[in-house]
Protein backbone atom coordinates (compact mmCIF):
# COMPACT_ATOMS: atom_id res chain seq x y z
CA UNK A 1 0.00 0.00 0.00
CA UNK A 2 2.67 2.45 0.87
CA UNK A 3 4.92 1.33 -2.49
CA UNK A 4 1.44 2.48 -3.98
CA UNK A 5 1.50 5.91 -2.74
CA UNK A 6 4.98 6.89 -3.44
CA UNK A 7 4.62 5.22 -6.92
CA UNK A 8 1.77 7.94 -7.11
CA UNK A 9 3.79 10.74 -5.62
CA UNK A 10 6.97 10.13 -7.60
CA UNK A 11 6.31 8.51 -10.71
CA UNK A 12 2.49 9.56 -11.81
CA UNK A 13 3.97 13.32 -12.18
CA UNK A 14 5.58 12.35 -14.41
CA UNK A 15 2.86 11.43 -16.98
CA UNK A 16 3.33 14.58 -19.09
CA UNK A 17 7.15 14.44 -19.87
CA UNK A 18 7.02 10.35 -20.62
CA UNK A 19 4.31 10.78 -23.05
CA UNK A 20 5.34 13.47 -25.16
CA UNK A 21 8.48 11.76 -25.38
CA UNK A 22 6.52 8.67 -26.05
CA UNK A 23 4.71 10.88 -29.09
CA UNK A 24 8.36 11.62 -30.34
CA UNK A 25 9.31 7.88 -30.35
CA UNK A 26 5.62 5.80 -31.68
CA UNK A 27 3.84 9.55 -32.71
CA UNK A 28 0.89 9.82 -32.06
CA UNK A 29 -1.29 6.72 -32.39
CA UNK A 30 0.97 4.38 -30.43
CA UNK A 31 1.98 7.11 -27.81
CA UNK A 32 -0.74 6.18 -25.21
CA UNK A 33 0.28 2.51 -25.36
CA UNK A 34 3.88 2.98 -25.00
CA UNK A 35 3.52 5.27 -21.67
CA UNK A 36 1.09 2.73 -20.02
CA UNK A 37 3.10 -0.46 -21.11
CA UNK A 38 6.45 2.16 -19.44
CA UNK A 39 4.40 2.94 -16.22
CA UNK A 40 3.00 -0.86 -15.62
CA UNK A 41 6.65 -1.42 -16.05
CA UNK A 42 8.25 1.29 -14.02
CA UNK A 43 5.49 -0.23 -11.05
CA UNK A 44 7.03 -4.00 -11.46
CA UNK A 45 10.28 -2.60 -10.69
CA UNK A 46 9.62 -0.06 -8.53
CA UNK A 47 11.36 -1.59 -6.05
CA UNK A 48 14.60 -0.76 -7.47
CA UNK A 49 13.97 2.99 -7.79
CA UNK A 50 16.28 4.84 -5.61
CA UNK A 51 14.57 7.40 -4.29
CA UNK A 52 17.73 9.73 -4.08
CA UNK A 53 18.06 9.80 -7.72
CA UNK A 54 15.56 11.66 -10.61
CA UNK A 55 12.43 9.95 -10.97
CA UNK A 56 12.22 11.23 -14.05
CA UNK A 57 15.30 9.76 -15.88
CA UNK A 58 14.54 6.41 -14.19
CA UNK A 59 11.38 6.90 -16.37
CA UNK A 60 12.93 7.99 -19.52
CA UNK A 61 15.19 4.73 -19.67
CA UNK A 62 12.35 2.48 -18.49
CA UNK A 63 10.82 4.10 -21.71
CA UNK A 64 13.69 3.77 -23.62
CA UNK A 65 13.92 0.16 -22.79
CA UNK A 66 10.69 -0.36 -23.65
CA UNK A 67 10.77 0.92 -26.33
CA UNK A 68 13.83 -0.38 -27.73
CA UNK A 69 12.93 -4.31 -26.59
CA UNK A 70 9.41 -4.27 -27.73
CA UNK A 71 8.36 -1.31 -29.89
CA UNK A 72 10.88 -0.34 -31.77
CA UNK A 73 10.46 -1.12 -35.80
CA UNK A 74 13.44 -1.26 -37.41
CA UNK A 75 14.50 2.16 -39.14
CA UNK A 76 16.59 3.20 -42.09
CA UNK A 77 19.43 5.14 -40.74
CA UNK A 78 22.91 5.93 -41.52
CA UNK A 79 25.23 4.06 -39.77
CA UNK A 80 26.27 6.37 -36.57
CA UNK A 81 30.46 6.48 -38.00
CA UNK A 82 28.78 8.56 -41.25
CA UNK A 83 27.49 11.37 -39.18
CA UNK A 84 30.11 11.72 -37.11
CA UNK A 85 32.51 12.83 -40.36
CA UNK A 86 29.86 15.49 -41.16
CA UNK A 87 30.88 18.92 -40.31
CA UNK A 88 28.92 20.69 -37.44
CA UNK A 89 27.77 23.91 -38.31
CA UNK A 90 28.79 26.54 -36.34
CA UNK A 91 25.55 27.94 -35.35
CA UNK A 92 21.95 28.08 -36.29
CA UNK A 93 20.46 31.08 -38.47
CA UNK A 94 16.54 31.72 -39.03
CA UNK A 95 14.74 34.64 -40.13
CA UNK A 96 12.70 36.15 -36.98
CA UNK A 97 9.69 36.46 -38.42
CA UNK A 98 8.46 32.96 -38.88
CA UNK A 99 5.05 32.16 -37.04
CA UNK A 100 5.29 29.82 -34.07
CA UNK A 101 3.24 27.50 -36.07
CA UNK A 102 5.03 27.29 -38.83
CA UNK A 103 8.55 26.94 -36.95
CA UNK A 104 6.91 24.43 -34.65
CA UNK A 105 5.74 22.13 -38.17
CA UNK A 106 9.44 22.78 -39.02
CA UNK A 107 10.80 22.00 -36.19
CA UNK A 108 8.89 18.45 -35.61
CA UNK A 109 10.17 17.54 -39.79
CA UNK A 110 13.33 17.79 -38.52
CA UNK A 111 13.20 16.19 -35.07
CA UNK A 112 11.60 13.42 -37.28
CA UNK A 113 15.02 13.05 -39.60
CA UNK A 114 17.58 13.19 -36.84
CA UNK A 115 18.79 9.14 -36.19
CA UNK A 116 17.70 7.93 -32.75
CA UNK A 117 20.49 8.28 -30.68
CA UNK A 118 20.70 12.26 -31.32
CA UNK A 119 17.19 13.03 -31.31
CA UNK A 120 17.21 11.26 -27.53
CA UNK A 121 20.03 13.25 -26.57
CA UNK A 122 18.78 16.64 -27.88
CA UNK A 123 14.84 15.67 -26.19
CA UNK A 124 16.56 14.63 -22.77
CA UNK A 125 18.36 17.52 -22.57
CA UNK A 126 16.40 20.26 -24.36
CA UNK A 127 12.73 19.13 -23.07
CA UNK A 128 13.31 16.94 -20.27
CA UNK A 129 16.02 19.03 -18.91
CA UNK A 130 18.44 16.25 -17.52
CA UNK A 131 21.92 16.69 -16.68
CA UNK A 132 24.14 15.10 -18.77
CA UNK A 133 25.10 12.57 -16.26
CA UNK A 134 21.17 11.45 -15.83
CA UNK A 135 21.04 11.21 -19.79
CA UNK A 136 24.43 9.10 -20.24
CA UNK A 137 22.66 7.12 -17.16
CA UNK A 138 19.21 6.67 -19.79
CA UNK A 139 21.16 6.02 -22.58
CA UNK A 140 23.80 3.91 -20.83
CA UNK A 141 26.61 5.25 -22.77
CA UNK A 142 29.59 7.94 -21.65
CA UNK A 143 29.01 11.42 -20.56
CA UNK A 144 31.16 12.66 -23.66
CA UNK A 145 29.10 10.54 -25.55
CA UNK A 146 25.95 12.33 -25.02
CA UNK A 147 27.91 16.07 -25.03
CA UNK A 148 28.92 15.14 -28.37
CA UNK A 149 25.40 13.68 -29.75
CA UNK A 150 23.50 16.51 -27.97
CA UNK A 151 25.91 19.10 -29.73
CA UNK A 152 25.89 17.62 -33.41
CA UNK A 153 22.52 16.70 -32.70
CA UNK A 154 20.82 20.35 -32.17
CA UNK A 155 23.65 21.47 -35.32
CA UNK A 156 21.80 18.81 -37.67
CA UNK A 157 18.52 20.54 -36.33
CA UNK A 158 19.78 23.66 -37.05
CA UNK A 159 21.39 22.89 -40.25
CA UNK A 160 18.01 21.00 -41.29
CA UNK A 161 15.60 24.16 -40.49
CA UNK A 162 17.78 26.17 -42.42
CA UNK A 163 17.74 23.77 -45.28
CA UNK A 164 13.96 23.66 -45.34
CA UNK A 165 13.54 27.22 -44.76
CA UNK A 166 15.97 27.96 -47.97
CA UNK A 167 14.03 25.18 -49.92
CA UNK A 168 11.06 27.02 -49.59
CA UNK A 169 12.09 30.76 -49.92
CA UNK A 170 10.53 32.01 -53.28
CA UNK A 171 13.19 32.77 -55.86
CA UNK A 172 13.29 36.66 -56.33
CA UNK A 173 11.48 37.51 -59.30
CA UNK A 174 12.14 40.83 -61.49
CA UNK A 175 9.25 42.34 -62.74
CA UNK A 176 10.48 45.40 -64.23
CA UNK A 177 13.38 46.98 -64.63
CA UNK A 178 14.52 50.56 -64.20
CA UNK A 179 15.48 52.06 -66.67
CA UNK B 1 38.65 32.27 -23.46
CA UNK B 2 38.92 33.00 -27.56
CA UNK B 3 35.80 32.38 -30.11
CA UNK B 4 36.92 28.78 -30.98
CA UNK B 5 36.94 27.60 -27.54
CA UNK B 6 33.60 28.96 -26.74
CA UNK B 7 32.01 27.83 -29.46
CA UNK B 8 33.11 24.55 -28.59
CA UNK B 9 32.12 25.04 -25.30
CA UNK B 10 28.93 26.84 -26.65
CA UNK B 11 26.62 23.29 -25.88
CA UNK B 12 27.60 22.91 -22.24
CA UNK B 13 27.85 26.45 -21.34
CA UNK B 14 23.75 27.10 -22.28
CA UNK B 15 23.17 23.61 -20.62
CA UNK B 16 24.73 24.38 -17.16
CA UNK B 17 27.63 21.82 -17.59
CA UNK B 18 30.72 23.91 -17.37
CA UNK B 19 32.74 24.08 -14.27
CA UNK B 20 32.05 27.99 -12.41
CA UNK B 21 35.44 28.97 -13.58
CA UNK B 22 34.61 27.95 -17.66
CA UNK B 23 31.64 29.61 -16.86
CA UNK B 24 32.69 32.95 -15.82
CA UNK B 25 35.40 32.69 -18.53
CA UNK B 26 32.15 32.56 -20.99
CA UNK B 27 30.23 35.15 -19.76
CA UNK B 28 33.11 37.44 -19.69
CA UNK B 29 33.85 36.40 -23.74
CA UNK B 30 30.15 36.19 -24.53
CA UNK B 31 29.70 40.35 -23.19
CA UNK B 32 32.95 41.49 -25.76
CA UNK B 33 32.06 39.56 -28.68
CA UNK B 34 28.97 40.24 -30.43
CA UNK B 35 29.10 36.85 -32.52
CA UNK B 36 29.15 34.55 -29.54
CA UNK B 37 26.46 36.00 -28.59
CA UNK B 38 24.06 36.02 -31.27
CA UNK B 39 25.26 32.51 -31.58
CA UNK B 40 24.17 32.26 -27.94
CA UNK B 41 20.71 33.68 -29.27
CA UNK B 42 20.71 31.03 -31.91
CA UNK B 43 20.99 28.19 -29.68
CA UNK B 44 18.41 29.49 -26.93
CA UNK B 45 15.92 30.23 -29.68
CA UNK B 46 16.48 26.54 -30.92
CA UNK B 47 16.01 24.87 -27.80
CA UNK B 48 13.04 27.22 -27.03
CA UNK B 49 11.24 25.59 -29.98
CA UNK B 50 12.10 22.76 -29.44
CA UNK B 51 10.33 22.86 -25.83
CA UNK B 52 7.81 24.64 -27.41
CA UNK B 53 7.19 21.93 -30.43
CA UNK B 54 7.39 19.20 -27.67
CA UNK B 55 6.33 20.39 -24.91
CA UNK B 56 2.98 21.41 -25.61
CA UNK B 57 1.81 17.70 -26.05
CA UNK B 58 -0.26 16.30 -22.76
CA UNK B 59 -1.88 12.93 -22.49
CA UNK B 60 -5.28 12.42 -22.81
CA UNK B 61 -6.74 12.32 -19.18
CA UNK B 62 -8.55 8.53 -19.98
CA UNK B 63 -4.74 7.80 -19.79
CA UNK B 64 -4.04 8.90 -16.41
CA UNK B 65 -7.02 7.06 -15.48
CA UNK B 66 -6.19 3.58 -17.22
CA UNK B 67 -2.32 3.79 -15.42
CA UNK B 68 -3.97 5.13 -12.08
CA UNK B 69 -6.38 1.55 -12.11
CA UNK B 70 -3.82 -0.19 -13.36
CA UNK B 71 -1.67 0.50 -10.60
CA UNK B 72 -4.10 0.25 -8.00
CA UNK B 73 -4.77 -3.04 -8.54
CA UNK B 74 -2.67 -6.08 -7.11
CA UNK B 75 -2.35 -8.34 -9.63
CA UNK B 76 0.63 -6.14 -11.75
CA UNK B 77 2.90 -6.96 -9.07
CA UNK B 78 4.39 -10.26 -8.14
CA UNK B 79 3.70 -12.07 -5.27
CA UNK B 80 6.25 -11.02 -2.84
CA UNK B 81 4.85 -7.50 -3.35
CA UNK B 82 1.20 -8.00 -2.93
CA UNK B 83 -0.01 -7.30 0.84
CA UNK B 84 -3.54 -6.75 0.53
CA UNK B 85 -4.47 -10.68 -0.16
CA UNK B 86 -3.26 -12.21 2.99
CA UNK B 87 -0.21 -13.08 5.02
CA UNK B 88 2.71 -12.70 3.08
CA UNK B 89 4.19 -15.32 4.53
CA UNK B 90 1.01 -18.05 2.75
CA UNK B 91 1.52 -15.81 -0.38
CA UNK B 92 5.40 -16.40 -0.43
CA UNK B 93 4.48 -20.24 0.65
CA UNK B 94 1.98 -20.34 -2.27
CA UNK B 95 4.65 -18.99 -4.86
CA UNK B 96 7.14 -21.45 -3.51
CA UNK B 97 4.78 -24.66 -4.48
CA UNK B 98 3.82 -22.77 -8.01
CA UNK B 99 7.44 -22.63 -8.89
CA UNK B 100 8.42 -25.91 -7.25
CA UNK B 101 5.72 -27.49 -9.91
CA UNK B 102 7.53 -26.28 -12.78
CA UNK B 103 11.09 -27.25 -11.79
CA UNK B 104 9.98 -30.77 -10.58
CA UNK B 105 10.07 -33.26 -13.84
CA UNK B 106 9.72 -32.77 -16.97
CA UNK B 107 6.03 -32.33 -17.18
CA UNK B 108 4.61 -30.12 -14.64
CA UNK B 109 0.78 -31.61 -13.12
CA UNK B 110 0.07 -28.08 -14.49
CA UNK B 111 1.61 -28.72 -18.21
CA UNK B 112 -0.02 -32.27 -18.36
CA UNK B 113 -2.90 -31.48 -17.72
CA UNK B 114 -3.07 -28.64 -20.16
CA UNK B 115 -6.35 -29.53 -22.23
CA UNK B 116 -4.62 -29.32 -25.98
CA UNK B 117 -1.24 -29.29 -27.93
CA UNK B 118 -1.32 -25.24 -28.36
CA UNK B 119 -2.09 -24.88 -24.45
CA UNK B 120 0.80 -27.23 -23.86
CA UNK B 121 3.33 -25.58 -25.88
CA UNK B 122 2.28 -22.04 -24.14
CA UNK B 123 3.43 -23.62 -21.28
CA UNK B 124 6.58 -24.39 -22.66
CA UNK B 125 7.78 -21.60 -24.55
CA UNK B 126 6.20 -18.61 -22.12
CA UNK B 127 7.85 -16.75 -19.17
CA UNK B 128 5.77 -17.18 -16.22
CA UNK B 129 4.99 -15.74 -13.48
CA UNK B 130 2.87 -16.17 -10.59
CA UNK B 131 -0.43 -13.25 -9.56
CA UNK B 132 -3.11 -12.94 -8.35
CA UNK B 133 -5.45 -11.04 -10.76
CA UNK B 134 -9.14 -9.68 -10.71
CA UNK B 135 -10.86 -9.13 -14.13
CA UNK B 136 -13.87 -9.15 -15.82
CA UNK B 137 -15.03 -12.26 -17.96
CA UNK B 138 -16.25 -11.95 -21.47
CA UNK B 139 -16.01 -13.66 -24.19
CA UNK B 140 -13.14 -13.41 -26.08
CA UNK B 141 -14.64 -13.80 -29.67
CA UNK B 142 -17.41 -11.39 -29.25
CA UNK B 143 -14.65 -8.86 -28.11
CA UNK B 144 -12.45 -9.59 -31.24
CA UNK B 145 -14.99 -9.01 -33.33
CA UNK B 146 -16.67 -5.88 -31.42
CA UNK B 147 -12.80 -4.13 -31.35
CA UNK B 148 -11.36 -5.24 -34.52
CA UNK B 149 -14.88 -6.51 -36.64
CA UNK B 150 -13.75 -10.60 -36.54
CA UNK B 151 -16.39 -12.60 -37.15
CA UNK B 152 -17.37 -14.85 -34.09
CA UNK B 153 -18.71 -18.14 -34.42
CA UNK B 154 -20.52 -17.89 -31.09
CA UNK B 155 -24.01 -18.36 -32.40
CA UNK B 156 -23.12 -21.89 -33.58
CA UNK B 157 -20.23 -22.98 -31.36
CA UNK B 158 -20.97 -20.91 -27.69
CA UNK B 159 -19.10 -18.33 -26.37
CA UNK B 160 -15.35 -18.78 -25.48
CA UNK B 161 -15.08 -16.94 -21.86
CA UNK B 162 -11.05 -14.80 -21.44
CA UNK B 163 -10.76 -12.37 -18.55
CA UNK B 164 -10.20 -8.91 -19.22
CA UNK B 165 -8.17 -6.64 -17.30
CA UNK B 166 -8.40 -3.14 -15.86
CA UNK B 167 -5.57 -1.98 -18.36
CA UNK B 168 -7.46 -2.99 -21.82
CA UNK B 169 -5.72 -6.87 -22.25
CA UNK B 170 -7.72 -9.83 -22.64
CA UNK B 171 -6.05 -13.14 -21.10
CA UNK B 172 -6.85 -16.12 -22.44
CA UNK B 173 -7.63 -18.88 -20.41
CA UNK B 174 -5.60 -22.51 -20.36
CA UNK B 175 -8.59 -25.45 -20.11
CA UNK B 176 -8.56 -27.19 -17.59
CA UNK B 177 -10.59 -28.82 -14.70
CA UNK B 178 -10.37 -25.91 -12.02
CA UNK B 179 -11.21 -22.95 -15.69
CA UNK B 180 -13.48 -24.71 -17.95
CA UNK B 181 -16.38 -23.48 -15.93
CA UNK B 182 -15.02 -19.76 -16.61
CA UNK B 183 -14.34 -20.55 -20.14
CA UNK B 184 -18.04 -22.25 -20.99
CA UNK B 185 -20.55 -20.96 -18.54
CA UNK B 186 -21.79 -18.58 -20.19
CA UNK B 187 -23.76 -17.24 -16.89
CA UNK B 188 -20.25 -15.72 -15.66
CA UNK B 189 -20.00 -13.16 -18.87
CA UNK B 190 -19.75 -9.97 -17.08
CA UNK B 191 -18.85 -11.43 -13.90
CA UNK B 192 -16.02 -10.36 -11.91
CA UNK B 193 -13.25 -12.27 -10.76
CA UNK B 194 -9.98 -12.36 -8.91
CA UNK B 195 -8.02 -15.30 -10.03
CA UNK B 196 -5.18 -16.84 -8.48
CA UNK B 197 -2.74 -18.45 -11.06
CA UNK B 198 0.11 -17.89 -13.35
CA UNK B 199 0.72 -15.36 -16.07
CA UNK B 200 2.26 -16.37 -19.62
CA UNK B 201 2.57 -13.11 -21.26
CA UNK B 202 4.19 -13.71 -23.99
CA UNK B 203 0.93 -15.90 -25.47
CA UNK B 204 -1.59 -13.89 -23.28
CA UNK B 205 -2.69 -17.50 -21.54
CA UNK B 206 -3.51 -18.04 -17.87
CA UNK B 207 -3.10 -20.72 -15.66
CA UNK B 208 -5.85 -20.71 -12.78
CA UNK B 209 -5.38 -22.49 -9.86
CA UNK B 210 -8.46 -20.90 -7.85
CA UNK B 211 -10.93 -18.55 -7.99
CA UNK B 212 -13.72 -16.55 -6.17
CA UNK B 213 -16.36 -14.19 -7.96
CA UNK B 214 -15.90 -9.97 -6.82
CA UNK B 215 -18.74 -7.86 -6.32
Amino acid sequence: MRARIRFRTLALPHLAAIYRLARQLAGADRADDLTQETFLNAWAHFDQFDPSTNCRAWLCRILRNTWISQWRKTRLELPVADIEDVPAEPWYDWERQRTDSDLSADMQWALDQLPDAYRWAVLLADVEELTYQEIAATMECPVGTVMSRISRGRRMLGRLLNERRSAERPAIRIVARER
Amino acid sequence: MNCKQFRESLDCYLDGELSAAASAAADAHRKECPQCERAVAHLEQLKATLRQTVGTATPPSALDARIRSAVATPWTRSFDTIRAFGPRRSVLALAAVLILAVTVGTRSPIESSAANAMDRLALRLDDTSPVILEGRILCRDCELERRYGVRASCKIIGHHGAIATADGRIWNIVEQRTSAALIHDERLLGRTVVVRGRLFRNSRALVIESYEFGS
